[in-house]
């Protein structure tokens, strides 16, 4: 089936790895096509009309069949997701919207808790293209710097940044964002994480005249550009649609 | 074999199921997803003279069993539309309905004289629940005269098959019906989303950025399914019921209760092939019951 159907996958680990944090391991199957790193899937933690819409999650980590999402517990859906046990089924449908761009140029990975998600797949495709890239990962605790481990197998350099200074750096990943493109002369970045992070980062990245490109955010009805629910404001004018032109939009095209 | 076509107004649908405007789109996303035989038409997301940008997010806050939304009614206009849009829905055996919006009574005739000017409309769905411009932006659709305004307008222009949809913001919906009946709809569709609002206890925000928005899906049913029962004894013309259908038996209950076709809106948010799946679930319904044709069950609600 095309993307645009849901299909019953079987939990096969749903683990929480630090408070509110999770990591699940879905078995989809034949049914879903092969993703790209930096897109997302819908996914609806229990049949029913309540909760009556499915939640967009980036993907984690994807091999044919296997599909892995990280997430932080913050309301209902994410809660009754939290609740799943291995062998039980969940329905989601996916990949959707477009990804990152994985050409071969010198890359940042910047990435502020749970916005980690997308990134390991991410730094797995251009690992294995031979273009490990650097990762610049920070969080309020060092029991939040989840899948750091795994991650920063892929990648060239691992600076981690926690604002209690339990672990790495103590701070706010900005505050490391100068070094880490400087450094290493780095050609593009990619974000992900909360809001407030990602525009004192692009007043960084933009002195440097370095592309940057972030993973967003917006409440979404369909997912699949039906709705228009999820709009984002454009830069010029009108609004972008983070399913169809998302959810990784060039942060210059934003209205911040 | 059982048979789901049903004619309305002289239209013929292959099945009483049409995927209500806003919710599918310009039809390209879904269509697929659906399959052609089990759409009785597709009405468009509404289109205005002029290109729309549409509210600020958030748009959409989900309550229970239900969906606010805020859009703004949001749309590429009717050039584009007709340009962009229009092209690929001519090559699918579905009727199009063409849902429209104005600020004015003659922004409303205008679109409609340019909608008649092209190929492959099957109808239009005049969306007067607006807000009127030069009534001080009381919605048309509140109030008798306005409604029927707005109807004589596109009706002056455009002959083929007209369906005003009515909102459910009014006190006595059959009031509105009436005398859009008289100013020459061919029928009905209702309901629209019903004005609602939700609040973040946490930051005591409105959820939408718009603060007040338009409730649908499975909340709003029992409302949708009243306002058509009453509506289709006030008036002669057909009904098309809408608001909250995502199964087969929502659909049969707004049949039984006098619409002669319905509308699926929320739930193809929900499902992208929920239209599939109800039709098959009509098709079984009938077979198991040895009804043949679905028309049959049309306004058969015994009291
Ligand atoms: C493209 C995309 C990718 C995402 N990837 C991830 C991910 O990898 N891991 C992860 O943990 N989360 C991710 N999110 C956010 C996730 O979708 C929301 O946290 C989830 O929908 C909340 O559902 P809920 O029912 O638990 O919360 P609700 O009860 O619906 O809401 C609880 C709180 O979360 C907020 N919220 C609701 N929906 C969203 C949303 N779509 N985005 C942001 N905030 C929201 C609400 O405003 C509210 O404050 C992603 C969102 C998008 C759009
Ligand atoms: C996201 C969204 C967008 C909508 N846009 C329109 C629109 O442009 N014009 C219109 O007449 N109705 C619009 N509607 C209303 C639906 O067509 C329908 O009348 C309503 O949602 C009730 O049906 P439901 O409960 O099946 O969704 C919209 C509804 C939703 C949820
Ligand atoms: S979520 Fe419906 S258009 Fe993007």
């Amino acid at each position: 089936m095309s993307a645009r159907a849901y299909i019953n996958a079987e939990v096969v680990k749903n683990l929480e790895l630090a408070e509110g944090a999770y990591h699940l391991v879905v078995d989809a199957g034949s049914g879903m096509e092969p993703a790209r790193p930096g897109q997302f899937v819908m996914v609806r933690p229990k049949e029913g009309l309540d909760p009556l819409l499915s939640r967009p999650f980036s993907i984690h980590e994807f091999e044919p069949r296997r599909m892995e999402i990280l997430y932080r517990v913050v309301g209902r859906g994410t809660g009754l997701l939290a609740r799943l046990a291995p062998g039980q089924t969940l329905s989601l449908m996916g990949p959707l919207g477009r990804g990152f761009d994985t050409t071969n140029e010198k890359v940042l990975l910047v990435a502020g808790g749970i916005g980690v998600a997308p990134f390991l797949f991410l730094a797995r495709r251009l690992y294995e293209q031979g273009n490990s890239p650097h990762l610049l990962f920070g969080a309020k605790t060092k029991e939040e710097l989840v899948r750091v481990e795994e991650l920063s197998e892929f990648c060239a350099e691992t600076v981690v940044v926690t604002e209690d200074g339990s672990r790495g750096e103590k701070g706010l990943v900005t505050e490391y964002l100068e070094a880490a493109i400087a450094k290493n002369g780095v050609q593009k970045v990619y974000g992900c994480g909360p809001v407030p992070m990602i525009r004192a980062a692009l007043r960084i990245i933009e002195s440097h005249g370095v592309p940057f490109f972030v993973s967003l955010e917006e409440v979404m009805g369909c997912g699949v550009g039906v709705c228009l629910g999820c709009a984002v404001p454009r830069a010029d004018e009108g609004y972008l649609h983070l399913c169809k032109d998302g959810p990784v939009l060039d942060a210059r095209e934003v209205k911040w | 074999m059982v048979s789901l076509g049903v004619k309305i107004a002289g239209l013929s649908l292959k099945t009483p199921l049409m995927a209500a405007s806003g919710t599918f789109g310009y039809g390209g996303e879904l269509l697929l997803a659906v399959g052609a035989e089990n759409l009785g038409a597709i009405i468009v997301k509404g289109i205005s003279l002029l290109p729309r940008e549409g509210n600020p997010p958030p748009r959409l806050a989900e309550t229970p069993c239900g969906l606010l939304n805020s859009i703004g009614l949001e749309n590429v206009g009717v050039d584009r539309f007709i340009e962009e849009k229009l092209p690929f829905l001519r090559k699918h055996d579905v009727p199009v309905i063409v849902n429209i919006l104005g600020d004015t009574a003659n922004e409303y005739r205008d679109l409609a004289e340019r909608l008649g000017s092209v190929d492959g409309i099957a109808g239009l769905e005049v969306n007067i629940g607006c807000p009127n411009v030069e009534a001080g932006g009381m919605s048309f659709g509140t109030a008798p005269a306005a409604s029927a305004l707005v109807t004589e307008a596109v009706r002056s222009v455009w002959p083929g098959f007209l369906m005003v949809k009515l909102t459910p913001n009014v006190t006595d919906i059959t009031e509105i019906a009436r005398a859009v009946e008289a100013a020459g709809a061919d029928c009905l569709s209702l309901i629209n989303t019903v004005r609602g609002m939700a609040v973040n206890v946490d930051t005591r925000k409105p959820r939408l950025k718009n603060v007040i928005g338009g409730l649908s899906g499975p909340a709003i049913k029992p409302i949708a399914l009243r306002m058509v029962y009453e509506t289709w004894r006030a008036v002669k013309i057909p009904v098309v019921g809408v608001g909250g259908i995502t199964s087969a038996l929502d659909a049969l209950e707004f049949l039984i209760a006098g619409a002669s076709a319905v509308q699926v809106g929320t739930a193809n948010l929900v499902r992208p092939t929920a239209i599939r799946e109800i039709a098959q679930g009509l098709r079984d319904y009938l077979a198991s019951r040895d009804i043949p044709d679905i028309n049959d069950l049309v306004g058969s609600l015994i009291l």
